[in-house]
């Protein structure tokens, strides 16, 4: 009798191992229906959450250290320019610069979008330049430099629905006439999530669209050059001025990171009752072999088959099934998270999103979710489907037939 | 080979041994096999027969005693070692045929290859001289269950022969066939004995122990060899 090599009886056993999940298609089908479910579930989470982290830790890395409000009546007032001085005083203090923004609600579109009150000319060079694509808009906007604008992916979608993708005209009841601005560019897609229902105008375009007097400002941005000293120059701004609200860069990181990963847990133990009749309905279709399956382990053992190339046939019969389920159900949370915009799932992690045009998530698939969501689909099933196959094979093949 | 082929010696079969729902199948069994030769285990069901042949096939190891095949002790021997020489030297035909039936013809007849690491090239290529052989070449790809009995049979037996054993072991063989099939089952075990191959039958079929190709019986009751 001839022998093959190594790697030509891997080969026969990988062949019988399909050969063997063929003959059983219907329920093997079924189970991997269910595992691509479930891991589609599970990644879709992880997805949309490291997304969303991703995205507010890209933008919310140009927010400045200090953010400072002046709370009047439990609201927020505006902030008058004689705090400014003082503020700058505070020793650690590298700056203080003014924002004017506020919200714009536009009825026929039935969206909410924040306006944003800038030197324009700023954007135009450094760093900030690349996060725009600029458009062309000769003529009128070197006439009205102060009614010129920059608007989110979102903000420009809903426009060009209303044929006002290049000069939109702000108007509220009560107003004598509208106000025209040209839009000379739209951010780019890194910073959708912060940016898409943005219109950022030149500073007084702005104050004259949210009727803010002058002199005053909606709050104030502070700059602190060592990291160390923010959280202390925060707290002596609270102390010399209790009527002012600070809020630091690393705040609003942690709020946003625990505010997904809160909704992410919420979601993902929501689910527990479906990952828990999963593993139910394996342990349950491993545990117990059928009659069948102990039969022919019982003639494989009886021709000659040793017990590692029983367990080889189970083993690689559960990496093909876990392993397809997986990978399929990662791919089509991909695509379900990333392009299609993950219906369903994006309203529950950005609530808000009624009033709030629709962004795009950038694909951030973190090789570690991915290692954990393979680990915790295919190892929990490699165990349970080759544990009883291996409670099989070392019983004597004289003892199993007997029995059946 | 110079000395018997199979071997026993005072072998005793105890399953569920040391617990209180026991059963001794064997004792003391001690018998010897020449080569070229065809014996028949003879005795009435539950006797100790099949428990016997088992051990001879190494499909089980004793209690007690000592089982040689081919000059080495099996019984002494860990798994992986005992299947490689199964393998090399041993086809065992079952009594209910034992074949997977979801499977076909073909893919029932390698399987003992399967683990040696045997291309599909080589293993096909032994499989369809056996399929021609017994007469099976239109069944090739059939699913078992699609087989009459004998065609079955007749599957069963070239899967022993696949792997060139030199002992064949068969458990009764003829227990679920019509005379006509018996017939043609005798005729194949003569074929195969004249060919050099060493059998061992269990059989309480006069039909099978009375056949003059049969060179030895050794009967069995209460799991004893009676007399041979």
């Amino acid at each position: 009798m001839t022998y093959g090599t190594w790697f030509e009886k891997q080969r026969n056993i990988i062949d019988y191992s399909l050969q063997s999940l063929l003959r059983r298609r219907i329920r093997n089908i079924l189970i991997m229906i269910i595992f691509i479910l479930l891991v589609f579930a599970v990644s879709s989470i992880l997805f949309i959450t490291g997304a969303l982290t991703r995205e507010m830790m890209i933008t919310s890395s140009s927010l400045p250290d200090i953010t400072v409000q002046r709370i009047m009546g439990g609201r927020q007032a505006n902030v008058p320019a004689s705090y400014i001085s003082e503020i700058e005083d505070i020793p650690g203090v590298e700056a203080v610069e003014t924002r004017v923004w506020g919200y714009f609600y536009l009825t026929a579109l039935q969206a909410n979008f924040t306006i944003y009150g800038m030197d324009l000319n700023l954007l135009e060079e450094g760093e900030y330049q690349k996060i725009v694509n600029w458009k062309n808009t000769p003529g009128h906007a070197e006439k009205n430099p102060d009614f010129r604008m920059i608007v989110g992916q979102g903000v420009s979608e809903l426009l060009r629905d209303i044929q006002m993708e290049n000069t939109y005209l702000f108007y509220q009841p009560g107003w004598q006439k509208p106000i025209p601005f040209d839009i000379i560019g739209t951010f780019k897609t890194e910073t959708e999530l912060q940016s898409n229902d943005m219109m950022i105008l030149q500073t007084r375009g702005a104050r004259q669209v949210l009727e803010l007097p002058p002199d005053e400002f909606t709050d104030l941005a502070v700059y602190v050059p060592n990291p160390e000293e923010t959280e202390n120059i925060a707290l002596k701004i609270r102390r010399y001025f209790p009527e002012l609200r600070t809020i630091t860069r690393a705040h609003i990181q942690n709020t946003y990171s625990s505010v997904f990963g809160w909704k992410s847990a919420f979601a993902l133990s929501s689910m527990l009752a479906a990952i828990f009749a999963f593993l139910i309905l394996i342990w349950d279709k491993a545990s117990g072999l059928s009659l069948e399956e102990k039969r022919e382990i019982g003639i494989l053992k009886a021709v000659g088959w040793d017990t590692d190339a029983v367990l080889s046939v189970k083993l690689w019969e559960g990496l093909i099934i876990s392993g397809i389920s997986s990978l399929t159900g990662i791919l089509l949370a991909y695509a379900y998270t990333y392009w299609l915009r993950a219906p369903g799932l994006r309203e529950i992690f950005v609530g808000w999103s009624s009033v709030y045009p629709p962004f795009r998530l950038t694909p951030d698939a973190d090789p570690k979710f991915l290692l954990l969501i393979i680990t915790i689909a295919v190892l929990p099933y490699l165990a349970v489907t080759v544990f009883p196959a291996w409670k099989a094979a070392i019983t004597d093949p004289d003892t199993i037939m007997r029995n059946i | 080979m110079a000395g018997p082929v199979v071997e026993t010696i005072n072998v005793t079969k105890t399953y569920n041994h040391g617990k209180p729902n026991h059963v001794t199948a064997l004792r003391d069994a001690s018998l010897q096999i020449d080569e070229a030769s065809l014996t028949v285990l003879k005795g009435p069901s539950g006797s100790g027969k099949t428990t016997l042949l088992s051990l001879i096939g190494c499909q089980t190891k004793p209690t007690r005693g000592k089982v040689t095949i081919m000059g080495k002790t099996v019984s002494k021997l860990p798994e992986k070692f005992m299947n490689l020489h199964k393998r090399k030297h041993i086809g065992f035909i079952f009594q209910h045929f034992q074949l997977i039936g979801g499977m076909s013809v073909l893919d029932n007849i390698v399987l003992p290859l399967i683990p040696e690491g045997i291309s599909p090239k080589e293993r096909n290529r032994r499989a369809d001289r056996l399929l021609e052989q017994f007469d099976l070449t239109h069944r090739r790809q059939f699913k078992i269950s699609n087989l009459s009995g004998g065609e079955q049979q007749r599957v069963a037996i070239a899967r022993a022969l696949i792997n060139n054993a030199d002992i064949l072991l068969a458990d009764e063989p003829s227990a679920h066939l019509d005379s006509g099939l018996t017939s043609d089952l005798l005729d194949y075990v003569r074929h195969l004995k004249q060919s050099g191959h060493t059998i061992l039958i269990t059989s309480h079929d006069p039909a099978v122990y009375q056949n003059p190709i049969v060179d030895r019986i050794f009967e069995i009751k209460d799991g004893r060899i009676a007399s041979s």
